[in-house]
C-alpha cells in the first residue's frame, strides 16, 4: 500500500516537471517584446519595433513573418539593420501575418518575442482609380488651360509685332 | 553600438571641407555686386547653362535623394515614377517663366506680381500660404541635414543641422543670388555625376534580373502597376509639385534673374535633366530586399543601400551627393524667401522710399534672421519629414490655377483669387486630416479650381497688363 502511494506521487512529480519543460519558458522568461501597428495595415507597408527588458545587449535582431501562428507556412526573416530595434517592412499584399522577433545575446542564447498579428487590406481599387481619374481629369484640363492661354499669347505679339 | 558607413570625424572634414570652399566661394562672388538688383537677381543677367543648372540643381532637394528612394520602397515602382513626375512643375513653368519676365521686366517677387494682379487681400492670403511653405521647406531641409550626418556618421543631430544652417546662410549672405546659382552650377554636376556613378555600380554589382527576380518572389506588390495607394499617390504628388513651383519665389525670382529669351529654355532643360534623377535614386531602393536591407526608417533607404553595396567610398559619395542637394536648395529657399520679406513687406509696406543700400543691408538681415529662426525651429525636431511636406501640399496647391489665370487671364479678380487659395488649402486641410495626404493637394488644387471658374464666368472686369509695370523702383542714396 505504502508502495503504491509512492510510485503515484513519482509519477505525479514526473509529471510536473514534463509540463514545466514544456512550458514556454523562451516566451515567459523573454526579455524581447515586439510590436506594431494596431489597425488594419492600407498600403501595404509598416514598421514594427522591437523592445528589450534585459540588461544584457541582443544582437541579431531578426523578424519572423508567417501567414500561421505557429509559424510553419511561408516563414520569411527579415533581419534587422545594425543594432536598430526599429524595422520598416514594405510590399505586403492583402492577409493577415503573424510576426515574431528572434534574438540572440552575447552566449549566443536565442530568445523568441510574443506573436503579433498584422493585418493588410489595401484600398479598394475602385477607391483608387476614381481619385486616379478626378486628378487625371484635373491635370488635362490645366495643361490644356496652360498651352492654350500661352500659345493665344504668343498669337496676339506675334500679331501686334506684324502691325 | 550602431555600425556608422563612416567615421564621425571622416564626416566632419568633408563638412569643414565644404563649408570652407562654398562660403569663401560666395565671398568671392559677392564682391561683384554693387546694388540690390545685382544681390537679389544677380543683375537680371544670367546665361542659359547657369540658368538650367540652377533650376535642376534647386529641385533636386534633400527629398529627391531621400524621400524618392522611400516612396520605392513603400510604393515600388509607381513609387518612382509618380515622384520623377513632379519634373513637370518645372517643364510646365517653362512657358509662365517667358511670360513672367515679359510682364514683369522690373519685378522682383511673385508676391509682386499678386499684389498688383490681384490686389491687397489675395496678397495677405499668398503671403500666409508662402510662408508657411517657405518654413515647412526650410524647417525640413535644416532637419534632413541633421538627420543625414547622424545617419552617415554618427554625429549629433543639432551639431551637424547648425553646421549645414551655418555654412548656407554663410554663402547666401555674402554673395547673394550671384552666389546661389554659381555654387549650384557645381552642385547640379555633383550630383548628376555622384547619382550616375551609384546607379551604374548598383546594377553592375547586384544585377537587374537578381533584383526583379528577388521582387517577383518575395514582394510583387512593389512590381504591381496596380497598387492601390500608389495610384492614389499620382496625381495628388504632381499637383503638389505644381503648387510648389508655380507660387514659390524661389522659381519667380530665378526666371526674373535669367536674361531675356533665357528662362523658357532654362526651364524645359532643367526639368528634362531632373526627371531621371528620381528612378535612378529611387531605383536604389528596390535592390534592398535583395541585399537584406530593412531599415528602421524609410527614409534612411537611399543612403544605407548606397553605403551597402559601394562600402565606405559609396558613403562618401552618398554624403557629398545628399549634402550638395541640401545646400542648393537651403540656399535659393533663404535667399528667395528673404527677398519676399525684403521687396514686398519692408520696401511695399514699410519704407516705399528706401536707398538702394538699405535694402541691400535689410536684405542680407533677413537671410540671417530667417537663418536663425530655422535653427531655432528645428532645434526640437517638431515632425517628421514627411508630415511637414504633406501638410504644406495642401496650401501651395490652392495657388496653382490663381496664378496660371493670372498671368494669362484678364478676367479673374482678386476677390475670386483669394477665395480659391483660402478655401482650396481649407478643403485641401480637411482632406488631409479626414481622408489622408493622399487627398490633400489634389482637393485643394480642385476646389481652388472651381471658384476661379466660377470667378471667370461671373466676372465682366478685365485687368490691364500695364498695371503690373510699375517701373524702377529703387531710389539711389
Amino acid at each position: 500500500m505504502t508502495i503504491q502511494k509512492n510510485c503515484f506521487n513519482y509519477r505525479y512529480i514526473l509529471l510536473v516537471l514534463c509540463f514545466l519543460s514544456v512550458l514556454p519558458t523562451t516566451t515567459l522568461a523573454s526579455p524581447l517584446k515586439l510590436s506594431g501597428p494596431d489597425s488594419v495595415v492600407k498600403e501595404g507597408y509598416f514598421t514594427v519595433s522591437v523592445s528589450t527588458t534585459a540588461a544584457a545587449e541582443l544582437n541579431r535582431v531578426t523578424i519572423e513573418v508567417a501567414s500561421d501562428s505557429e509559424f510553419s507556412e511561408n516563414t520569411k526573416q527579415f533581419p534587422a539593420l545594425g543594432d536598430f530595434k526599429d524595422i520598416s517592412l514594405t510590399g505586403f499584399s492583402n492577409g493577415s501575418y503573424y510576426l515574431r522577433a528572434r534574438a540572440e545575446d552575447a552566449k549566443n542564447q536565442t530568445y523568441l518575442s510574443n506573436t503579433i498579428e498584422i493585418t493588410v487590406k489595401h484600398y479598394p481599387l475602385w477607391q483608387a482609380l476614381t481619385l486616379f481619374f478626378i486628378g487625371l481629369v484635373i491635370f488635362i484640363t490645366l495643361v490644356a488651360t496652360l498651352l492654350l492661354l500661352h500659345r493665344q499669347w504668343i498669337h496676339s505679339k506675334h500679331h501686334k509685332h506684324h502691325d | 553600438m550602431t555600425e556608422f558607413a563612416l567615421e564621425t570625424s571622416t564626416g566632419i572634414t568633408i563638412i569643414i571641407l565644404f563649408g570652407v570652399f562654398w562660403v569663401a566661394f560666395g565671398y568671392w562672388l559677392g564682391r561683384k555686386n554693387r546694388s540690390h538688383e545685382d544681390f537679389a537677381l544677380a543683375g537680371r543677367n544670367v546665361g542659359f547653362a547657369f540658368a538650367a543648372a540652377t533650376a535642376m540643381a534647386t529641385w533636386v532637394t534633400s527629398n529627391t535623394t531621400l524621400v524618392a528612394p522611400q516612396l520605392t520602397y513603400q510604393f515600388g515602382i509607381w513609387g518612382m515614377i509618380g515622384y520623377s513626375f513632379a519634373a513637370l512643375g518645372l517643364i510646365l513653368f517653362a512657358p509662365m517663366a517667358k511670360r513672367i519676365k515679359e510682364l514683369l521686366p522690373n519685378g522682383y517677387t511673385s508676391g509682386d506680381f499678386v499684389r498688383l494682379r490681384y490686389g491687397n487681400l489675395a496678397w495677405l492670403v499668398f503671403i500666409i500660404i508662402s510662408v508657411v511653405y517657405a518654413f515647412g521647406w526650410l524647417i525640413s531641409l535644416g532637419m534632413a541635414g541633421g538627420i543625414l550626418l547622424e545617419s552617415l556618421s554618427g554625429l549629433d543631430y543639432h551639431i551637424g543641422m547648425t553646421t549645414i544652417l551655418t555654412i548656407c546662410v554663410g554663402y547666401t549672405l555674402f554673395g547673394g543670388m550671384r552666389a546661389v546659382i554659381a555654387t549650384d552650377f557645381i552642385q547640379a554636376l555633383i550630383i548628376i555625376v555622384g547619382v550616375s556613378f551609384i546607379a551604374y555600380w548598383l546594377i553592375d554589382n547586384v544585377g537587374l534580373s537578381s533584383i526583379h527576380s528577388n521582387l517577383t518572389a518575395e514582394h510583387p506588390q512593389l512590381l504591381d502597376l496596380l497598387f492601390p495607394a500608389a495610384v492614389m499617390f499620382l496625381f495628388n504628388n504632381i499637383f503638389f509639385g505644381l503648387g510648389e513651383i508655380f507660387h514659390s519665389n524661389v522659381w519667380w525670382s530665378r526666371a526674373l534673374s535669367f536674361k531675356k529669351n533665357v528662362a523658357y529654355k532654362a526651364y524645359l532643360t532643367g526639368g528634362l535633366l531632373w526627371l531621371p534623377i528620381p528612378i535612378v535614386t529611387g531605383f536604389i531602393a528596390l535592390a534592398a530586399p535583395q541585399l537584406g536591407i530593412f531599415p528602421p526608417s524609410p527614409d534612411m533607404i537611399g543612403p544605407t543601400v548606397a553605403a551597402a553595396v559601394l562600402g565606405k567610398a559609396g558613403a562618401i559619395v552618398v554624403f557629398i551627393i545628399i549634402f550638395s542637394a541640401l545646400a542648393s536648395s537651403l540656399d535659393s529657399l533663404l535667399a528667395a524667401t528673404s527677398d519676399l520679406v525684403t521687396q514686398d513687406i519692408f520696401h511695399k509696406r514699410l519704407k516705399p522710399k528706401a536707398s538702394d543700400k538699405t535694402l541691400m543691408r535689410f536684405n542680407r538681415s533677413c537671410i540671417l534672421g530667417l537663418g536663425i529662426l530655422t535653427w531655432l525651429l528645428c532645434l526640437p525636431r517638431i515632425a517628421t519629414l514627411g508630415a511637414l511636406l504633406n501638410f504644406a501640399g495642401a496650401f501651395v496647391a490652392s495657388t496653382i490655377w490663381p496664378i496660371l489665370l493670372g498671368l494669362y487671364q484678364r478676367r479673374l479678380t482678386g476677390g475670386y483669387a483669394a477665395a480659391a487659395m483660402a478655401f482650396g488649402t481649407l478643403f485641401g486641410m480637411l482632406g488631409y486630416f479626414a481622408i489622408g495626404f493622399y487627398v490633400a493637394a489634389l482637393t485643394s488644387c480642385a476646389v481652388s479650381g472651381l471658384i476661379c471658374l466660377v470667378g471667370i464666368i461671373r466676372s465682366d472686369k478685365k485687368f490691364d497688363w500695364n498695371q503690373l509695370d510699375e517701373g524702377e523702383q529703387v531710389h539711389a542714396d
